[in-house]
């Protein structure tokens, strides 16, 4: 299930951004619980029952799309943005892959088609990412984009048993809108 | 911080000071705390992101979405004069970040200051927390510039980030860590 209306494209050369739907349900929780591909920090080191899960999953989302690859069509990632502040003009924006679709392209090239559905859709001025320290290496791709660090709190997370920084950039939205 | 006293029991750190004391957020301080975000939006930008919520939801996210929130009173007569909490406590780590708003006539008073002390003591106390957060918008720094310059590091600053009296302004992110200063 794909929307491409009104000139919004939600797809890229290799991957579709599709909405979630109860199917995806599955991937996501194995996605968000998965230690190695610690998207963990949006549920705080948590383990929650599936029920909860499911329920929570829009808790503070702007809009998130499960990210397909074109090769198989099956589920490689997630893409979302959340603590949106629309009066404001910004939004944080994270994502999750799986490990196979690490360093594949897939990830830069399903949060830039995400970037560009979100600058399409709402009048953001500023987007955010943050992530603590020990996400770094999964977050390197995005050191391709006009990304500034803003803010580094330090020792704010707690993972495997120590303290990490917990980093925020702001990417330029200008930057983005005037290159095209 | 708490501590044991010549017997040996627990003494809990005191909700009162020089000037103010806080008290646990009951019913009848509801209206005066609505009125004061109608009134002051702005020194709710950390709760309701500067907006005026309507009365159910102002209601629900004060009962259901805060950590130890109080109502600040005046020591002299009681009467509330503001409103203290922490919110996005993170007992894993260790850290929350807390919010504050005083009314308009009293703040550059010093009351606030000590209003935010007796709580941060207070939290510090009753729970492992290592650092309190604030976001902090550029148009209150003035007020506390000389706290930020000893007590609170500055671990961030988000350009832009408030909009205000027709202009942008940052957010600092200021972190304050109980262990490097008694409090």
């Amino acid at each position: 299930m794909t929307f491409e209306s009104d000139g919004i494209l939600t797809s890229g050369r290799r991957i579709i951004l599709e909405p979630i739907t109860i199917e995806h349900y599955e991937f996501l929780y194995d996605l968000f619980i998965d230690e190695d591909i610690n998207f963990h920090w949006r549920l705080a080191g948590l383990v929650p029952p599936k029920r909860t899960f499911q329920r929570t999953l829009w808790d503070a989302v702007l809009c998130q799309f499960v990210v397909l690859n074109r090769n198989d069509m099956k589920p490689a990632g997630l893409v979302q943005s959340y603590k949106a502040d629309l009066h404001l003009g910004h939004a944080y924006v994270g994502g999750a892959f799986i490990r196979a679709a690490q360093r594949t392209g897939i990830p830069i090239e399903g949060f830039r088609v995400f970037i560009d559905y979100l600058l399409s859709t709402w009048s953001l001025r500023k987007l955010y990412f943050e992530y603590p320290g020990y996400n770094e290496p999964q977050f390197a791709s995005l050191s391709r984009l006009p990304i500034v660090k803003e803010a580094s709190l330090v020792d704010y997370g707690y993972f495997n048993g120590r303290y990490w920084d917990w980093t925020i950039f702001t990417l330029d939205v200008k930057h983005i809108q005037e290159r095209e | 911080m708490t501590h044991l006293d010549a017997d040996h029991s627990l003494v809990s750190p005191s909700r009162s000071g020089r000037w103010v004391k806080l008290a646990p957020v009951d019913d009848h301080y509801m209206k005066f705390l609505y009125g004061l975000v109608v009134k002051q939006p702005h020194d709710f930008h950390w709760l309701f992101s500067s907006t005026v919520p309507n009365w159910e939801i102002f209601v629900s996210v004060l009962l259901e979405r805060l950590s130890l929130p109080f109502v600040i009173l005046a020591q002299t007569d009681s009467r509330p004069i503001g409103f203290v909490s922490l919110y996005n406590l993170r007992l894993d780590s260790g850290v929350s970040h807390f919010g504050i708003c005083i009314e308009g006539s009293l703040q550059g008073s010093g009351i606030g200051t000590e209003a935010l002390w007796l709580h941060l003591k207070y939290c510090a106390a009753k729970w492992n927390i290592r650092k309190f957060y604030g976001e902090i918008p550029e148009w209150s720094v003035q007020n506390i510039r000389s706290h930020l310059n000893k007590e609170f590091v500055e671990e961030g600053r988000l350009r832009d980030h408030f909009y205000r009296d027709g202009r942008y302004w940052d957010c600092i992110i200021a972190a304050y860590t109980p262990a490097q200063r008694s409090l």
